[in-house]
């Protein structure tokens, strides 16, 4: 089961995180281990199961680049390494300085300035996730409920349009972009978990 | 006061312990509230020190404290400091009166080992397991049975260490039903005392260790948010900043690495000076030590509250820096926690309070005991396991990454850091040369990112894979990490078709088959002791068992066929018969073995109606969820046939190169 169909609910980029976190509350009421303590061993076993997958699915559900890696799949949208497409030059540019400034901060135990650089990646990730959220609400056919993160019955379902490739090649652009952010930002809280 | 009467038919009692570096804590819940029980000492803490003396004779608690300075070698105090630690730690370094033993053979493996003298050696667990059974016996003694146990260990223990942990329990010969993260147990037992929904902090500075701890609390679910901290820093390190200075003024020197000259008599005093001079600084601005110097005579010696606050400072400036990360990782700011909670001894001393509020910008609760609130927690754990309760559910997190080694040494992280557990990860690796048949898979636990500089957790080598050009073997490397923190790794060669599993034997922990060796040299009557506790402990646990088949007898049976349920039946007999009258443990288990084969299918089936349950509960259509929840074994079945006729519509359509539809049949 995709992470969509472990939490029932209609699969989509825009997701209603508040709404995720009681499904999942909801979920772990049922499967957590602590309710499966006096279970014969085999039960345990099968609800330990069910716990991780939920646990996995909520862990990809909750992050944007993981979310937007299994809603691919179920659009049908083919990623690979030989058929992804290559990284705008300006942006390989501007990741380029940025680290720079970042790696330069860092020499500098300049914690503010490696805030400032954080913040402005932060920034600009947040305009991809609004691009993503755009082409995939484009894709995706639409919801059959009103209201965010409600589910339709039999959800995971809908049967996905062939996406064109010039779709499909600026999704996995900006899918690209934010693991470039990401990996900025991740090494931006190493540096501060360093600096401090 | 009431007096409890002895009801030799009362069922066994879960109790929870707080296995801390200073002082341990067993506690159960009485009428709804959990109670500290009475240990060996008669009191509710037990010093966490062991004394081994002459002929085999070993104390525990307050007399094995009394032979610290006189015989401390064979005084093994803050043995939670070494839980789960190779023998060439950093910690065995620091300044402390123990003497170590080199580890002898390949089998002593890499576990830092006390050396007793001409009484051999004792691994941390073994000295714990001495701990942990002086508290069962007391609780025995109490409550005249006992049975699961929950034990605390401090959030950021890492593998090893937990898995330490539940051995010494293991080896103590409690049935540890969890292990329970140090903060989440503290708040567990403020939450339900509040009763109030919102998120906490939880300052943890025990006498060893350190944690932070960020959690919420919605409807009796504490999600834990993020957890940080240290494994090795704690009130021993102030102790250990103070003693630095007071040594020299014994006539003792000390090297810049801790290393001195001093005979641990003396270290001992210095240290056990340290903590007395530490507790008077709660309460008074200065204290006058009296020192005995080498050579005869003494010397007196004065310290103030605020030279003592100067010299912990670098220990509560990384206490800091953990609470920051912990806040980040929450992706919270300091101003929008609710409240901030103070567990562990060392919260006592009036500067770490201050701190504490000076971070989180309010003043921290304390009213519960910081000494008790763990062991509190704990109990209360222990007694909703026991009891299937569905009013509270503790959601925590894996404290550190885990990661496989990469080819440069760096690390490829399987499961970040604060991930909620129980979770699983999977991992595709390949081959780097022309007919390599074999592949090593070195995990380790940490954030830093060489591999080297991060916990080792296990290292095995996945063999026999068929000569393949280099990048086509297929290798994939599944983590699971279960509700107690503890990892499970296995691996698979895929492409072959031949699937390779590899269980992993941690570089620190025991097998089960020393467990046992151990359980039989501590036992008088070795095999006979062991095989009377087994067909008594098989007992128990069919009866759980019937117990558990009877409650979804009463609720589910409807989701079994007429066919199915009289094989339940049957095995449920079978069972009963078996634990009125088999001699041998076995023959119980055996019988255990066919009831669970003969529900299993069905058990999957009520999980899928309570998931049913749980989420259509929360939807629009009350109507729809009503039929939902009423459909029995027909509607099941006819749904895994709809699941069997997909899957082969999707493989068909697969093998015609159409794309994969997910629609469901409409039935």
């Amino acid at each position: 089961m995709n992470p969509f169909q472990i939490f029932d609910i209609a699969p989509s980029f825009d997701l209603d995180l508040k709404a995720l976190e009681a499904r999942h509350r909801d979920l772990s009421r049922v499967l957590h281990p602590d309710r499966y303590v006096g279970a014969p061993a085999g039960e345990r076993r099968q609800a330990l199961g069910k716990a991780i997958e939920v646990n996995e699915a909520w862990r990809k559900l909750r992050d944007p680049i993981q979310r937007a890696e299994a809603l691919c799949e179920v659009l049908g949208i083919e990623r690979s390494e030989a058929t992804e497409p290559k990284a705008d030059p300006m942006l390989l540019m501007e990741m380029m300085e940025q680290r720079e400034a970042l790696g330069d901060a860092r020499r500098a135990k300049d914690l503010d300035q490696v805030e400032k650089l954080a913040v402005s990646i932060t920034a600009r990730q947040r305009e991809v996730l609004t691009e993503l959220t755009r082409r995939f609400a484009a894709l995706s056919p639409p919801r059959t409920e009103p209201g965010a993160g409600s589910a339709a019955a039999g959800s995971g379902g809908e049967a996905p349009g062939k996406v064109s490739e010039t779709d499909r090649e600026q999704l996995l652009r900006e899918l690209g972009k934010l693991r470039y952010f990401r990996r900025f930002l991740d090494e931006a809280s190493a540096i501060l978990d360093e600096l401090e | 006061m009431l007096l409890d009467i002895f009801d030799p038919k009362a069922p066994p009692k879960a109790i929870g312990i707080d296995l801390g570096t200073t002082n341990s804590v067993v506690a159960h819940v009485r009428d709804g509230r959990p109670v500290a029980l009475v240990n060996c000492d008669g009191t509710a803490l037990l010093p966490s020190v062991v004394h081994y003396g002459p002929r085999g004779n070993v104390v525990v608690g307050r007399n094995a404290a009394s032979y610290a300075t006189r015989d401390p070698e064979r005084t093994i105090i803050s043995v939670k400091r070494f839980m789960g630690r190779a023998a060439d730690d950093p910690q065995t370094k620091t300044l402390g009166a123990y003497r170590f033993k080199a580890p002898e053979s390949e089998a002593e493996g890499r576990v830092v080992r006390f050396d007793l003298g001409s009484d051999g050696s004792r691994t941390p667990v073994e000295v714990s397991a001495e701990i942990l059974r002086s508290l069962k016996q007391s609780a025995v003694e109490q409550l005249n049975a006992v049975g699961g146990a929950v034990i605390t260990v401090p959030a950021y223990f890492d593998d090893a260490q937990r898995q330490a942990t539940k051995d010494a329990g293991k080896l103590a010969g409690l049935e540890v039903l969890r292990l329970l993260n140090e903060p989440t147990a503290a708040a567990l037992a403020y939450g339900l005392e509040k009763q109030q929904n919102g998120v906490f902090a939880v300052f943890d500075l025990g006498g060893g260790t350190f944690d932070v701890t960020i959690l919420r609390l919605e409807d009796g679910i504490f999600q834990v948010m993020s957890t940080g901290g240290d494994s090795a820093l704690g009130g021993d390190d102030m102790d250990r900043a103070l003693a630095h200075e007071l040594l020299p003024a014994m006539g003792f020197e000390l090297d810049p690495e801790g290393n001195t000259t001093a005979p641990l008599e003396i270290v001992s005093l210095a240290l056990e000076t340290a903590r007395k001079a530490k507790h008077a600084l709660t309460e008074r601005d200065e204290v006058l030590l009296e020192l005995p110097r080498k050579g005869g005579e003494s010397t007196e010696h004065r310290v103030t509250r605020a030279h003592f606050e100067q010299l912990i400072d670098p220990l509560l400036v990384r206490t800091g820096r953990s609470c920051r990360r912990a806040l980040r990782d929450a992706s919270l700011e300091a101003h929008e926690v609710d409240g901030v909670i103070l567990v562990g001894g060392s919260t006592r001393v009036p500067r770490v309070k201050q701190f504490v509020a000076e971070v989180f910008h309010k003043e921290p609760l304390g009213d519960i005991d910081p000494d008790l609130v763990v062991a509190y927690g704990a109990a209360v754990q222990a007694d909703l396991l026991a009891n299937a309760s569905d009013e509270v559910l503790l959601l925590d997190v894996l404290p550190l990454s885990l990661g496989i080694e990469t080819m440069g040494g760096g690390v490829d992280k399987i499961l970040p850091r604060n991930t909620t557990i129980p979770v699983g990860a999977r991992s595709t690796f390949t081959t780097f040369a022309d007919n390599q048949t074999g592949f090593e898979v070195h995990v380790v636990q940490g954030e830093r990112e060489l591999a080297e500089d991060c916990r080792s957790l296990a290292r095995f080598t996945l063999k026999g894979i068929p000569p393949m050009p280099a990048g086509m073997a297929r290798l994939e490397v599944e983590f699971h990490v279960d509700a107690d923190g503890l990892l499970e790794v296995h691996a698979q060669e895929l492409t072959t078709g031949i699937e390779q599993t590899v269980e992993v034997k941690p570089s620190y922990g025991l097998t089960d088959e020393q467990v046992e060796d151990m359980l039989l040299d501590a036992l008088d009557h070795g095999e006979e002791d062991l095989e009377a506790r087994r067909l008594a402990d098989a007992r128990v646990e069919g009866q759980r068992i019937l117990h558990a088949t009877q409650k979804a007898l009463d609720s589910d049976v409807d989701l079994l066929s007429d066919a199915e349920r009289a094989k339940v039946q049957q095995a449920v007999d079978d069972l009963e018969q078996a634990i009125g009258s088999a001699k041998k443990a076995s023959s119980i288990q055996l019988a255990i073995d066919s009831l669970e084969d003969v529900t299993h299918d069905w058990a999957g089936r009520r999980m899928d109606r309570a998931i049913r349950a749980a989420t259509l509960g929360k939807q629009v259509g009350d109507v729809e969820k009503r039929v939902e929840k009423a459909r029995g074994i027909e509607a099941h079945l006819e749904e895994s046939a709809a699941k069997a006729r997909e899957q082969a519509r999707a493989q068909e359509q697969a093998r015609g190169g159409v794309a994969v539809s997910l629609e469901e049949p409409k039935g």
